[in-house]
């Protein structure tokens, strides 16, 4: 079920009333959020558990078996790798390598059509895969002991606010918490709070409102002919992906708040960062950060040398392309962030720039403006159209800003005002002023208005619902 | 505090003893749910009848309820009343079937025929013309019958058993609640009810033309499908084959729309009420500008009721001739169904 659907407030409701009364024996409460989680999970298709349940498994008894047959421990991480990625591989990535393969062939005159295997794309399956496998590694190195009670983890495995868009939470991190039975005090559920109603706006305002126009440029049969539209678009898409995918990241953080339990900060307004690097660790932190401790240091991280450290980069961020999704776009994504972060390795040209006069701010907007450049290969439906998009936007000579302000609804334009405003509130580091940080009566009345306002432009400005885009993921 | 400033590494002093119900937490939820309650009752077009969720829920789910069913587009759906028709003719149970912006399809046809009550002994189908039905379906423009028939058994449970309250969630804007605030400052006037029976009435002051020139874009881009011309014959055919009657009729609207739809959809009315005939189907020809119309295409609720009753006075004409040989041969294919 979607965070923002009638069905999970009312979930959210139930879970929330049971849970202060079942969370207060380990097995009860973790028998609590297992069949909690399962009925969120399963909402969707019920035959998605049977995936969860034997990726699980796997991992499960995997843990185990390395604590008894320490001797053979890489075995058993092995088999658990290839369990992991070897469902990824059948439900992410098949039919990408029929499709590849059927035109290799063709490309060598052979007719041989391998038919596409078609299979759904279970929710979430590239998150929980990496959570699951995160718990294997850490056992394997002896970052973790294995826990012995199933459903302590299935419990960490599936649990609900975070387990079908992140943030990937580590073993090491969660199934600690998981153990321990805190009582939320009144500072955590207002966090809480303040965390799903900016998630919510996030989500069913920001996101959705800009999904209309984005959707609609996109899913046109012939592309609008104006530079000035498609680079408004592109803005909108950074903000909407953005805000959808962060959105989600707040509320399951607000959701586990109220629950006691801690999980990592997503993102920390990444369209501020000065370069690329730093846009690196304010994105998705929680996946950059598995991808560094799982496969960019396995593979010798920068200590080989500056060449080697490249070829390390490139090989990550690839991986993380392919990782979004099974098509050539996502690589071309990755290509593109690879590419950028290379060339500022080289040159360091974020710290030239920063030394000028105004010269951070100018790195701010080159880095944004390069970020929306490589947002049209993750957004195109094809390579094709992406180069389509490209064409638009560098063809100055045909800015049409007025064909622009007719094609782009005017509650689409309003948001962007809005956030585009938020970020530069951020970038000009308003929020750290006074009264941001005071504690006065005042202030602590103008909050819980504000946030009750913003509850009720939640509701009733929402824009027509769509599923969050890190779902496919 | 902004729309991207989580505050997760800081938190706010609060007292951590004392009530639940004195925390700030609670007391925002609660200043917000009045907030809520305070705007969704400044709704400033508040619909009577069923719940509009409710309503679509349980109309998509519709099977061997009528005697009658009345198909079509939104014209139908707003302009053709059963209760406007029932006094004057032979069937106990007439339900409207018409969907917004629908299209005749046979996925669609099928659905209306399922209506029908298999042991009726007087079964019939009222097909409402306009040339916006006969075109042919685009992958943008699906209508709202294929929109709702993509509805999960668990949304239809949602929207059946918790209309009002996704009603009274619908998203408005302020604009929206200073109107409801102040009905006299809104621009229109809308009252919609939402009937049981499947007709949503609507009385909308004041009366515009808006719909013409929506249409004229329409059509310029969409013609009128002799594929879907020929299905809706062959439906035809088949149900009258089948003992059951078949009417047909073009729904009115206003003089401009007629000459806006005769100009550029490429519809030819006597033909197709031709080609109609042919098929078994019984023709009623409809004066086209007589009923107030409220946007130029889709009828004044007192109009619709109007226009219900001159239809169900033409239909009744028809129904007072002895049966036709297609009833007796229904009724030789059941004898024992009773009425």
């Amino acid at each position: 079920m979607q965070f923002n659907s009638l069905i999970f407030i009312l979930f959210a409701g139930l879970f929330f009333a049971g849970w202060p009364v079942l969370k207060r024996r380990h097995t009860t409460r973790w028998v609590y959020l297992v069949v909690a989680s399962f009925i969120f999970y399963g909402w969707w298709d019920w035959r998605f558990l049977f995936l969860i349940i034997g990726s699980g498994l796997i991992d499960f008894f995997a843990g185990l078996a390395m604590q008894r047959y320490a001797a053979r421990r890489k075995l058993w991480l092995v088999l658990s790798i290839c369990g992991n990625v070897g469902s990824l591989a059948i439900f992410k990535y098949l039919d990408f390598g029929i499709g590849n393969l059927n035109w290799l062939l063709g490309a060598f005159g052979i007719d041989a059509q391998i038919p596409a295997t078609r299979l759904i794309l279970p929710v979430g399956i590239s998150f929980y895969t990496f959570q699951s496998m995160s718990y294997t590694i850490d056992v394997y190195r002896g970052l973790l002991q294995p826990t012995h009670n199933i459903f302590h983890f299935f419990a960490y495995l599936s649990l609900f606010p975070q387990l079908v868009a992140g943030p990937i939470v580590r073993a090491k991190d969660l199934l600690p918490q998981l153990e321990t039975v805190s009582e939320v005090s009144a500072d955590e559920r207002w966090d809480g709070l303040n965390l799903i109603v900016f998630g919510f706006f996030k989500k069913v305002v920001v996101a959705d409102t800009l999904a209309g126009t984005v959707n609609a440029a996109f899913a046109a049969p012939e592309l609008s002919p104006s530079a000035g539209y498609w680079w408004i678009v592109m803005v909108m898409f950074a903000f909407q992906i953005y805000c959808d995918f962060s959105g989600y990241s707040d509320i399951a953080r607000g959701l586990g708040k109220w629950m006691g339990y801690e999980f990592p900060v997503n993102f920390r307004n990444p369209y501020i960062a000065s370069s690329f690097q730093e846009f690196w660790q304010r994105w998705h932190i929680s996946l950059s950060t598995w991808f560094r401790d799982y496969v960019y240091i396995p593979l010798g991280g920068s200590r080989k040398g500056l060449l080697r450290n490249q070829v390390n980069l490139w090989i990550t961020m690839l991986i993380s392309g392919l990782w979004h999704g099974a098509a050539w776009h996502f690589i071309f994504w990755a290509i593109a962030h690879s590419f950028y972060l290379t060339v500022e390795r080289f040159t360091a040209w974020p710290q030239k720039l920063m030394r000028l006069p105004g010269g951070r701010h100018l790195a701010t907007l080159a880095v944004f403006v390069l970020t929306v450049l490589a947002w049209v290969f993750f957004r195109a439906q094809t390579f094709g159209q992406a180069l389509d998009v490209f064409r638009m936007m560098f063809d100055f000579g045909n800015l049409k800003f007025d064909l622009a302000y007719r094609l782009i609804d005017n509650n689409a334009r309003n948001v962007l005002l809005i956030i585009i405003g938020s970020q530069l509130f951020f970038h000009l580091g308003l929020d750290k002023g006074q009264w941001t940080a005071s504690r006065s009566r005042p202030k602590l009345a103008f909050d819980s208005v504000f946030i009750a306002v913003l509850i009720v432009i939640c509701v009733f400005n929402r824009a027509p619902s769509n599923v969050f885009i890190y779902f496919q993921f | 505090m902004t729309i991207t400033s989580m505050p997760s590494n800081t938190t706010n002093p609060q007292p951590r003893t004392g009530p639940w119900w004195a925390n700030r937490t609670f007391g925002t939820l609660v200043l917000a749910v009045v907030l809520m309650f305070v705007m969704g009752s400044l709704r400033p077009d508040k619909d009577v009848g069923m719940y509009p969720d409710e309503y679509w829920a349980r109309k998509i789910t519709w099977e061997r309820c009528a005697d009658a069913v009345l198909t079509g587009d939104s014209r139908v759906l707003i302009g053709v009343a059963p209760q406007g028709l029932g006094p004057m003719l032979p069937y106990r149970q007439i339900y409207n079937f018409a969907f917004v912006a629908n299209r005749y399809s046979a996925e669609y046809l099928d659905a209306a025929e399922k209506l029908l009550i298999p042991e009726s002994r007087r079964k019939a189908v009222f097909i409402g013309i306009t040339p916006h039905s006969l075109t042919g379906r685009t992958d943008d423009a699906m209508g709202h019958y294929l929109e709702l028939k993509k509805m999960s058994p668990r949304d239809i449970y949602v929207a059946t058993h918790f209309g009002g309250l996704m009603y009274f969630f619908q998203p408005m804007s302020l604009r929206d609640a200073f109107h409801g605030l102040f009905p006299s400052q809104a621009p229109t006037q809308t009252a919609r009810d939402y009937r049981a029976d499947g007709w949503v009435a609507v009385h909308k002051t004041p009366l515009v033309r808006h719909e013409v020139k929506r249409y004229r874009k329409i059509l310029a881009e969409r013609s009128v499908s002799q594929e879907v011309i020929d299905t809706v014959t062959a439906y035809v055919q088949r149900w009258t084959r089948q003992g059951i009657r078949v009417y047909g009729f073009i729904m009115p609207s206003c003089k401009e729309m007629v000459q806006v739809e005769l100009e550029l959809s490429g519809f030819d009315p006597e033909a197709f009420a031709a080609a109609f005939t042919e098929a078994g189907g019984r023709w009623i020809e409809t004066d086209l500008d007589a009923y107030e119309s409220f946007d130029g295409s889709h009828l004044q609720k007192e109009a619709a009721l109007r226009f219900s009753k001159d239809l169900a006075q033409a239909v009744s004409l028809y129904e007072q001739e002895t049966p036709s040989a297609a009833t007796s041969q229904a009724k030789a294919e059941s004898p024992d169904v009773s009425d």
